[in-house]
């Protein structure tokens, strides 16, 4: 028990502190998963001590270490509640809330921040998804479910851990092993809207142990469409959505592991169709734009134990991403114009060191070297025709722990230097402690956004474009108008969490936030005239001076080994400092109508999930989720969007006739709310329609 | 309108909430399968049941439920006893239950007789999860308590079918409740 202990806190503190993404893939936050795959291993008077339901104090005991708030997401709860995609998950997460970007491209905003854009680090596995040339992830039927094991959501800062692109949040995505597959799944799934096709997904799932090797792989192939709605742009123009913008995703995802040697690879080719334009207007009629976001990725892990307590892991990783890669197609089969082509590589290389003892204290410390590289094969009539420099990061981090009778203290400190942005120092500090029923976290996290290269470029393309137009005698132009380029944008996150088991299987808990952002990264699209008088938009990026946010969150969670669980969860947050006009609401004389809201977050948000057994086979699944009234742009007329009730019911039949083949029947937003993902910035884009009333049938079938 | 929304709403999660029925928890099982695994260490079959040097499988029947026989073939994959790698079955009463080394009855076999019945003369470790399991000479019975899975003995159950249960085993036995 004892070597056991050790080892098992050693592989919690690796995955819970290491910056390297793959160990963060494997274990971290895992500490629920580490004791279900290790309750095997336990000897019967261990055994006993288990908890059947683990309750969020139990829960703590795991996951306090990690020094945030965490929301911890089985794959079993997705099956249950015939997620569509990762959408209807997080949307039920606290705080979580989905807008258009731009160009039918769905993004995050976290506790009424928008995330979009490089503040929420999206990991498959340990390899990072968020594209490097903006920090973005996209939404909407990209995401395979059937082969999580997991989702571990961190609603707050990360960067300590997690580098750039984790200033608001953290989602850990992580895969069955092969032990829990033992064999192949394949999986489709057909939906409806009432006006066109909603979806058709292909996945496969597949994994085997052999000794010491053990490989999984999973992959998907899908086809959808983002709403059956009219989408009507600022100027009255409209298209029918059942018709276009469609989404279609395909990945790969390969992992063969020996020993304590994981090598992971995993393809990601997303792409989104869109008529609905970059912000006020349509496209024309005859054309639409393809977006595409494409991810080769490998990872490469090494874990060494010198000792029980001692551990050394050790991490490689690449990817090339060709994101926002933009083509012009036609409706009438004339030849696609490619509009950008960029490439961007990433390296990363990762060391650390980790001690523990066995009374639960560590001490972990690391370093890491990364950089991406850039490569535009293509870039936009006028841009940049000079390389990008490469960005380069090197990183030192150390963190401690220690439990003192009447309190757990864990002090983090991360060190990075930027090539190109000078030099970082972030630390954190968490007091934690479990009494029994009760427990609490009080954290304090610096963390940070640093800019892309993609944002490097805009500004130099900003400048060229400036000069140019001075060269052809613009109006109104001078030198002096030239933007330099933004500098990192710094967070500090203030939480504390109370959590209660009220019975032994009845959960509360209640978290505390307050965000403070300074120079945080803005998008800007300068009006101004060419040297023909005619207008002209350059787009770049500025550092506004802050935003800050502060709010609640709760949650509160039964679970019956008879029937099921339900999970009931509200979050608030209002706007306490805004300096950027973007994120403000304003009417058409510019007057702030609130002055605590911020466009395109609704202030309250109400989420329901229940599973019920009606016998061992077969199971109703109901979430239910109430989003308050929220406010957007349509170009520069503020709008109005209802509060929202979204209704979803998945009927799930598991081994039906035979063994191993599932049928589910879900029917989504059944009041046929409409939901809409409104513009969490004042970008100009009206809202976007999204899914309405669909039928879906997933069949799968496991052997 | 909106309030009809809501009635509405409000109707359809009363409906699902009074819905009862039985199932497992994944971590549930998963404790119940490291217990049949853990509980067999301590066991010794005859050896014209289980040979002590030979490596046939060593068969775990679950009654009646394939959704549980597959969580348990997962959760102890891999695992042997004594070179005797562990197999998992599900099986029904037709089935010839004697081959079984374990018969795992789970709760939702409300009438456990005829199980227990169908093995009395063979040398099988019965395990089972309700009150009635253990009344009707059931060896080994799994109980929730206080949130953790406990574990009653019948020894008189387990000589009887020529099965010897190690002392330790005894010793870390609770009483049933």
């Amino acid at each position: 028990m004892k070597g056991k202990t050790i080892k098992n806190l050693a592989s919690c503190l690796f995955a819970l502190f290491s910056l390297h993404e793959s160990a963060l893939a494997s274990e971290q936050l895992s500490c629920d998963t580490i004791a279900e795959t290790d309750i095997v291993d336990l000897d019967l008077s261990e055994l006993g001590k288990v908890p059947v339901f683990m309750s969020a104090n139990q829960k703590a005991t795991c996951t306090r270490q990690a020094a945030g708030i965490v929301t911890v997401i089985s794959g079993q709860e997705i099956r249950n509640m015939g997620a569509r995609d990762l959408v209807d998950v997080l949307q039920l997460v606290p705080g979580f809330s989905f807008g258009i970007d731009t160009s039918n491209v769905v993004g995050l905003g976290i506790r009424g921040i928008q995330a979009h854009e490089g503040k929420v680090a999206v990991f498959i596995d340990g390899i990072n998804l968020n594209e490097h040339r903006f920090g973005t992830t996209q939404f909407g039927s990209h995401f395979p479910v059937e082969q999580i094991d997991r989702i571990e959501i961190i609603r707050g800062p990360g960067s300590i851990i997690h580098g750039n692109f984790a200033e608001m949040g953290v989602i850990n995505i992580i895969s069955k092993t092969a032990t829990q597959i033992n064999g192949v799944k394949v999986s489709g799934a057909y939906g409806r809207f009432e006006r066109g096709e909603a979806r058709k997904n292909m996945e496969l799932v597949a994994g085997k142990k052999w000794g010491d090797w053990e490989v999984t792989l999973s992959g998907k192939n899908g086809e959808a469409h983002r709403s059956d709605r009219i989408y009507r742009d600022a100027f009255g123009d409209s298209f029918d959505m059942s018709d276009s913008n469609e989404l279609e995703s395909r990945m790969i995802n390969l992992d063969i592991k020996y020993k304590d040697i994981d090598f992971r690879i995993l393809v990601d080719d997303y792409s989104v169709d869109s008529r609905d334009g970059f912000a006020t207007t349509t496209t024309g009629p005859e054309r639409y734009l393809n977006n595409r976001f494409t991810t080769y990725a490998g990872n490469l892990n090494y874990q060494y134990d010198f000792t029980e307590a001692i551990q050394l892991d050790l991490n490689a990783q690449f990817s090339r991403q060709n994101p926002w890669e933009r083509t012009r197609k036609y409706f009438d089969g004339e030849s696609p114009l490619l509009r950008e082509r960029v490439f961007v590589d990433f390296y990363k290389f990762d060391a650390k060191t980790t001690f523990a003892s066995e009374e639960g204290n560590y001490l972990v410390l690391g370093n890491s070297f990364s950089f991406d590289k850039f490569d535009i094969r293509k870039s936009e009539d006028g841009g940049l025709d000079s390389p990008l420099p490469t960005f380069s990061d090197y990183t030192a981090y150390a963190e401690a722990s220690y439990a003192f009778p009447w309190v757990n203290v864990l002090a983090g400190l991360r060190f990075d230097a930027y090539n190109e942005y000078g030099t970082n120092l972030a630390p954190r500090v968490a007091l934690t402690k479990d009494f029994g029923r009760f427990h609490f976290k009080a954290l304090y996290s610096q963390a940070f956004r640093i800019p892309t290269g993609g944002n490097y470029q805009k500004n130099e393309e900003y400048n060229l474009g400036l000069l140019e137009d001075i060269a052809e005698g613009a109006p109104g132009l001078s030198e002096a108008d030239q933007i330099g380029q933004v500098r990192p944008e710094k967070t500090h996150t203030a939480e504390i969490e109370l959590g209660y088991e009220l019975l032994d299987n009845l959960d509360l808990t209640i978290n505390l936030f307050d965000i403070r952002s300074n120079n945080i990264i803005l998008y800007q699209i300068d009006h101004r005239l060419d040297e023909n008088g005619e207008p002209r938009e350059a787009d770049y990026y500025i550092n506004a001076p802050g935003q800050n946010t502060q709010g609640i969150e709760t949650g509160l969670r039964y679970s019956d080994e008879d029937w099921g669980y339900l999970e009931l969860g509200y979050s608030f947050y209002r706007a306490t400092r805004n300096t950027a006009d973007k994120y403000k609401i304003l009417n058409a004389q510019e007057a702030q109508l609130h002055d605590q809201l911020n466009v395109g977050f609704p202030t309250h948000k109400v989420t329901f999930n229940a599973h019920a057994n009606i016998t061992p086979s077969f199971s109703i699944n109901p979430t239910l989720m109430f989003i308050s009234d929220r406010f957007g742009y349509t170009g520069d007329l503020l709008t109005h969007h209802e509060p929202a009730w979204i209704a979803n019911v998945y009927f799930r039949y598991q081994n039906l006739l035979t063994k191993g083949l599932e049928v589910g029947l879900g029917f989504y937003d059944i009041f046929n709310e409409r939901y809409e993902y409104v513009q969490p910035y004042n970008g100009g884009h009206p809202a976007l329609p999204g899914p309405s009333r669909e039928i879906m049938l997933k069949l799968s079938y496991q052997y | 309108m909106r309030f009809l929304q809501l009635l509405t709403k409000s109707v359809f999660i009363s409906a699902l909430l009074l819905s009862q029925g039985w199932a497992m928890d994944h971590r549930e099982l998963t404790i119940k399968a490291a217990y049949l695994f853990r509980l067999s260490l301590f066991v010794e079959w005859p050896p014209s049941k289980l040979s002590p040097t030979g490596s046939e499988p060593m068969l775990f029947c679950v009654a009646g439920n394939q959704g549980m026989s597959e969580a348990l073939k997962t959760a102890l994959a891999d695992k042997s006893i004594n070179q005797h790698k562990i197999e998992v079955a599900e099986v029904q009463l037709r089935d010839d239950l004697s081959a079984c080394h374990l018969l795992y009855l789970p709760r939702h076999i409300q009438t456990p007789k005829p199980f227990l019945q169908a093995v009395v003369s063979h040398p099988v470790l019965t395990v089972g999860e309700t009150e009635a399991f253990y009344r009707q000479g059931g060896m080994i019975y799994l109980y929730n308590k206080e949130n953790r899975i406990r574990f009653a003995i019948n020894e008189q159950a387990a000589k009887k079918a020529g099965l010897e249960l190690r002392a330790q085993l005894l010793h870390l036995a609770d009483q049933p409740p």
